[in-house]
């Protein structure tokens, strides 16, 4: 392999080494891991430079670079045993007969969540309910954690955060929804007591 | 919240939230969890890599860039 061509100055990639490392600790929440894939993002970028079209803000092009390592990494990871009995969250306590056999509301899913259902703004300003959404963020596993972050914070289409996390689409469909409840029933546990 | 609805699915939706109190609350519910786990995941986002971690990939690619054969399989000496 020759060397790029107007390889970029080493200094230009390191500058965004903090954020890119920002970004998957936030999706891995694994320090080491979030290291070894953010060194590897950039070797990968130093020596794919020749195809850096400059259209786009360099950091966007290091973080779909870091993107394809998560997803590398994830690959490579299911194809391993895995020791974790619900590695996709199948055995979160997410059930909480929100309807009956009818479709109708089972129980008042609004219960002890006022604070919840101000509106969005005031309720990400709330400190109780931020550091009750880190804890109950930390119990999703890992690979359930990776595909939430992909759909609800980087606002990827769901068969992108599916391909991202390693599932198909379908399951991809039912894990969010998944996620979605195990963590609006973790708030209310925890704000009801 | 993860599929486009047609035209009619929100018409009916619309209507339904009209007469569902319990509905819109927890509607408010998802739309604040969205704006929550945003917050907390770009706070963690602002936690800072280890300065020796740094240290460690600039010597990666300075050693890289001095001799970035050494490392590809395809390369053959």
């Amino acid at each position: 392999m020759n060397p790029p061509s107007g390889a970029p100055p080493i200094d230009s990639l390191m500058e965004h080494a903090p954020a890119l490392y920002g970004f998957a600790y936030a999706r891995l929440r694994d320090h080491h891991l979030a290291q070894d894939l953010v060194q590897d993002a950039l070797v990968a970028a130093w020596k794919s430079w020749s195809t850096y079209q400059g259209g786009s803000p360099l950091l966007t092009w290091l973080t779909g670079i870091l993107r394809h390592k998560i997803l590398d990494h994830h690959r490579t990871s299911s194809r391993r045993p895995n020791l974790s009995s619900a590695p996709d969250g199948e055995n979160l306590a997410t059930h909480d007969d929100l309807f009956n056999e009818h479709g109708d509301w089972a129980i008042d899913p609004n219960h002890g969540m006022q604070a919840l259902m101000q509106s969005p703004a005031k309720a990400a300003q709330n400190a109780d309910l931020r550091k009750w959404i880190a804890l109950c963020m930390e119990k999703l596993p890992p690979r359930l954690h990776l595909l939430f972050t992909a759909r609800e914070v980087d606002d990827l289409p769901v068969p992108e955060a599916a391909k991202l996390a390693g599932v198909t689409e379908g399951s991809a469909a039912v894990m969010l929804t998944r996620a979605r409840q195990a963590l609006r029933l973790c708030l209310q546990e925890n704000l009801i007591r | 919240m993860d599929e486009r609805l047609t035209v009619r699915e929100r018409m009916r939706r619309r209507f339904h939230f009209f007469a569902c109190s319990v509905c819109r609350g927890f509607q408010k519910q998802m739309l604040s969890l969205t704006a929550l786990v945003r917050m907390s995941v770009s706070s963690r986002e602002a936690e800072q890599p280890d300065p020796e971690f740094l240290l460690a990939v600039r010597r990666e690619l300075t050693r890289v860039a001095g001799d970035p054969d050494k490392d590809d399989p395809h390369h053959s000496s």
